[in-house]
């Protein structure tokens, strides 16, 4: 495999804490604890977990929207830190970010021409007029936004969700970026239209040879929708694999919890993880592994130390102690493997 | 690609243009006749000076004079011109209402959203600054200042008035300035890496233009104001002249007592006009700044519709009862709790339900699935009478069959009848917990009161048993009813919602979208837990979301709302295997799924579509693959196709033919 385009490595995020009277002194929201991923040319990586598991903050640090606690976040190999001045500019124009909420990423005053001219003349300085209106014809095309001219005079309130997602994709597309990191981009969309903006999402990754971070709470839709997926719980990576792999023999409890949780009529077999508890506090995370409160398989070693990560074949790899010795998960925890 | 259709169909709506703004504001006579006004007085103050027929100071015989040819407005005890001391007195007095205002906003602007963009230490140290000018006492102090400063003329009052001034708005920038750089769109803006600055002037400061405006002529007419006052009372150099200075002059020569009504009445009428003026302006502004309001004033649009559908509301009610009962079928079967025939709802002209019937049956959890749009939300509202004007119900009938087998009609109840139907015969679910429990009352006094409200015999000590119960079959701990609700997490929430839906043992609840805001671990355990107490206890469930995969999961019936209407009803199982309608077929296969081999996602083409401006025909045509001509004539009404049913003209038996060759 080629090197990889953009890298966290060993990323960790702490968020003080405010409180009255100086209660929440010295304390740390954990958001994101010691995270690697990598995302390369042309292939689209899922990062699944639910809401406050850190993958929100995961992708605004590989965006540089904030600098990191701890770690490192690499382009090419290179370093980056780079939260503001040219330096983040230089950024951004590599690694763009999509917003989940189409209707609340797009100033609300702003007619969509004139949204997109901003982009457009961050990224390309040197046009002006004509050749501008024109880079934005082409953007919104590309987009499948048609004609265009029909888009630019409209302001935000006017288009539906899809089509403001859209547009979302244009602003991002005008710096003509290396990474794209869409966050939950079709979480707030009608289910019809879902797929269209993947299939865009996909298309243009296939391409411009981007590489896509997915940052999703929808492990079905990794599945279909990305080569690479990872799994976080509470702050930490706990599962990364390709995506078949890691959606069809789930290694980590957490995983087999997500996949039982989530809805879907074509499940064959109705046993489900037995789920005992709630998500962790990330201000006082758990010791040991974060899971381990909630996991029906807990051992002793797991309250006391951090698992590390175990690989399991193929680029499949987990962080959970059941996997110390074994190589494979165990058939009797996979019913659908057979 | 197979989107272009429907996205072309969609973008052809007039829009309006940006030069047209202006004009579009102005169509309000009010604003109108408060920027004409206000442009008067601007232009008086500009040519005043040349246009006055007399020198103001110019002394003359006639004395205390009423208005006359000679004299317009009269003249004063000197034999001054009134007319033309109003005319250099305007000069005076906008100036200095011009002049505060522009010093007042731009410290207020800078100071506020520099604070408020950049925070931390600077805004601390800015926010202080403001906080100390903000407990000056205003008024003491600008007399002192003009004490000290007779001589310095208009520019002295400026800045008087702006230094005392500036503080309120900045502290009120400050804080909408900080709320604005959290949205999303300021996010976006320096994720596409443009500058502090560019943010600032493009995506913070335009969305605050309402408040600078008002602020900002607010602060004109309160500097007119402050001027005439300090003025009046002698504290401004009295030999320049200002509306002020001539009720200082007038009242100093006791104008009031020798009736020179002249003398006083235009500067006071002067000062109160332009005040009004720029009020009238300022109410004009917000519809001209917000975009969403510039659609030629949907305020007072709204404000008729919801006065039509009141009227025709109370009409249509006694029709309703005149009306026969013209059923399709009769409630045969006695365990039908819920029988809903024809069901219409207006939103003014809109139509947002349409022709909707569906039978509920007692323990069944009938599944509601729809997109945006789909009137699946007004239809829940519809069904529980929660639905607020504009929204009426033209026609239809909601028929709810009591446990004692009699039947009531909900549409005909009183709100006395109403109130107890609600919550103890059916009880409602809302999707954003958060916002449906009141933040301030702790979760079991809310329970409580459900009981206090519907059972108005029983003691607290019951009550209270009553209130740990509940917790307990919803699955929260009993230590929490002590609990707040920002204190509990959002499953926490969610499941006391449902135990006050609980609370009074209704027949039938409706949930609307009750997981959808949260994630998928948390939602199965609600669901599980629904399912659980639906068995225990026997009620029906109306379910709504748009999650398809969990309604057929879920549910027994299936019901697939597109346009306000229902496009197919069927047995879950059914559906999830044989989905008749194109549309049903189309959402199926946009799902992907978990288990099993991965299947072909195919999607729809288009977006939803918008209510008011639904296609003609079958509203489902310009996204289906296998329309044919007719759809575009007629809306299909539901056909059987074995236990299911679909509002498809592919099953018409006129089409029959058509069937064949798409099928």
């Amino acid at each position: 495999m080629s090197a990889p385009v953009l890298e966290a490595v060993d990323v960790t995020k702490h968020f003080p804490v405010r409180g009255l009277l100086k209660r929440g002194a010295g304390r740390v929201v954990h958001a994101v604890d010691n995270v690697s991923l990598k995302l390369y040319a042309g292939r689209i990586t899922a990062l699944v977990g639910e809401s406050g598991s850190g993958k929100s903050t995961l992708a605004r640090l590989l965006a540089q929207l904030y600098p990191v606690t701890s770690g490192e976040i690499r382009l090419h190999g290179q370093p980056v830190r780079a939260t503001s001045g040219k330096a983040f500019r230089d950024h951004v124009s590599k690694v763009q970010l999509i917003l989940q909420d189409p209707f609340a990423s797009f100033n609300p005053v702003a007619s969509i021409a004139s949204t997109l001219k901003r982009a457009v003349s961050i990224h390309h300085a040197d046009k002006r007029g004509d050749a501008q209106l024109a880079v934005i014809d082409d953007l919104l095309t590309q987009t499948n936004l048609v004609p265009p001219r029909q888009f630019t005079e409209k302001f935000p309130h006017e288009l539906s969700g899809g089509q403001l997602q859209r547009v979302s994709i244009a602003r991002a597309l005008a710096a003509s970026p290396e990474v794209f990191l869409a966050d939950e981009p079709v979480s707030s969309l009608d289910v019809s239209i879902r797929l269209g903006i993947l299939n865009l999402l996909r298309r243009l990754t296939e391409e411009r040879e981007v590489a896509m971070l997915y940052v999703t709470h929808d492990i079905a839709s990794a599945r279909y929708f990305a080569t690479d997926t990872a799994v976080m719980y509470a702050g930490e990576i706990v599962e990364t694999g390709p995506s078949e792999t890691v959606t069809q023999q789930a290694a980590h409890p957490y995983t087999k919890l997500l996949i039982s949780s989530a809805p879907d009529p074509s499940r064959v077999d109705t046993e489900r993880i037995r789920d005992i508890g709630q998500p962790p506090s990330l201000i006082t995370p758990p010791s040991g592994c974060r899971f381990h409160p909630r996991c029906p398989f807990a051992l002793d070693r797991c309250k006391q130390e951090t698992p590390p990560t175990f690989e399991l074949a193929d680029g499949h790899t987990t962080r959970c102690w059941l996997y110390a010795d074994k190589p494979e998960p165990a058939a009797s925890e996979r019913p659908d493997a057979s | 690609m197979a989107m272009q259709p429907a996205v072309l169909a969609e973008a052809d709506q007039v829009e309006p243009r940006a030069g047209r703004l202006w004009l579009r504001a102005l169509r309000s006579p009010l604003t109108l006749t408060g920027v004409v006004i206000t442009l008067i007085f601007c232009v008086l103050a500009v040519i005043g000076p040349w246009i006055a027929p007399y020198d103001p100071s110019a002394v003359t015989d006639a004395a205390t004079a009423p208005p006359s040819f000679d004299h317009w407005l009269g003249t004063t005890q000197n034999g001054q011109d009134i007319l033309s001391q109003m005319l250099y007195g305007a000069q005076a007095s906008m100036f200095v209402g011009l002049g505060s205002a522009v010093v007042t906003t731009v410290l207020s602007v800078l100071v506020g959203v520099t604070a408020g963009y950049l925070g931390g230490v600077s805004d601390e140290l800015l926010s202080l600054l403001a906080n100390v000018f903000l407990v000056l006492p205003g008024l003491p102090l600008t007399i002192i200042l003009a004490a000290y400063l007779p001589h310095s003329g208009s520019l002295g009052i400026i800045l008087v008035i702006s230094l005392t001034g500036w503080a309120w708005g900045a502290r009120v920038l400050r804080a909408q300035t900080l709320s604005l750089r959290k949205r999303d769109f300021v996010e976006a803006a320096r994720a596409t890496g443009e500058r502090t600055s560019k943010i600032i002037l493009r995506d913070i400061l335009p969305n605050q233009l309402a408040v600078i405006a008002a602020s900002f002529l607010g602060t004109v007419t309160a500097a007119i104001l402050t001027q005439a006052s300090l003025a009046f009372l002698g504290l401004t150099d009295v030999t320049q002249w200002s509306w002020g200075t001539i009720l200082y002059w007038a009242q100093a020569d006791s104008a009031l007592l020798t009736g020179s009504w002249w003398w006083f009445g235009p500067a006071g009428l002067a000062i109160a006009l332009i005040g009004t003026a720029l009020s009238l302006v300022n109410f004009g502004i917000d519809e001209f700044i917000n975009p969403r309001l510039r659609q030629a004033g949907i305020a007072t649009l709204k404000a008729q519709r919801a006065q039509v559908s009141r009227k025709r509301a109370g009409r249509g009610k006694r029709v309703r009862r005149g009306v026969q009962d013209r059923r399709l079928r009769p409630a045969g079967s006695t365990d039908v709790i819920l029988d809903v025939r024809h069901l219409k709802v207006n939103y003014g002209v809109v139509t947002a339900v349409d022709d909707v019937s569906f039978t509920l049956r007692r323990g069944e959890v009938l599944g509601i699935a729809g997109e945006s749009g789909s009137g699946k939300s007004t239809l829940a509202y519809a069904i529980t009478r929660l639905h607020k004007p504009p929204a009426e119900i033209p026609q239809g009938e909601i028929r709810y069959t009591q446990p004692d087998g009699s039947t009531v009609d909900v549409l005909a109840m009183d709100s006395d009848e109403l109130r107890s139907f609600r919550w103890e015969e059916l009880s409602i679910v809302f999707q954003s917990a958060m916002h449906a429990l009141n933040p301030v009352m702790r979760i079991g006094a809310q329970i409580e009161d459900a009981l206090v409200a519907h059972r108005p015999g029983s003691t607290a000590p019951e009550r209270a048993a009553r209130v740990v119960e509940l917790l307990g079959i919803v699955g929260i701990p009993a230590d929490r009813a002590n609990s707040y609700p920002h204190e509990l997490s959002g499953g926490m929430r969610q499941r006391a919602m449902i135990a006050v839906g609980l609370a009074l043992d209704p027949e039938i609840i409706v949930m609307d979208e009750p997981t959808t805001a949260l994630d998928v671990v948390i939602q199965r355990q609600i669901i599980d837990k629904i399912m659980e107490l639906k068995d225990r206890l026997g009620f029906s469930v109306v379910f709504i979301t748009h999650d398809l995969s969990l309604l057929i999961e879920m549910s027994d019936t299936i019901a697939v709302m597109y346009g306000g209407r229902i496009v197919e009803l069927a047995p879950a199982q059914d559906f999830h295997e044989r989905p008749q309608h194109p549309y049903s077929r189309g959402l199926l296969a946009s799902f992907p799924t978990l288990s099993g081999p991965k299947k072909e996602l195919t999607g729809i083409p288009g977006s939803p579509p918008d209510l008011r401006r639904l296609p003609s025909g079958c509203s489902f045509r310009p996204r289906c693959p296998v329309a044919f001509d007719a759809c575009a004539e007629r809306s299909p009404s539901l056909y059987q196709i074995g236990s299911s049913s679909a509002a498809c003209l592919r099953y018409d038996e006129e089409h029959a033919v058509t069937i064949g060759e798409t099928a």
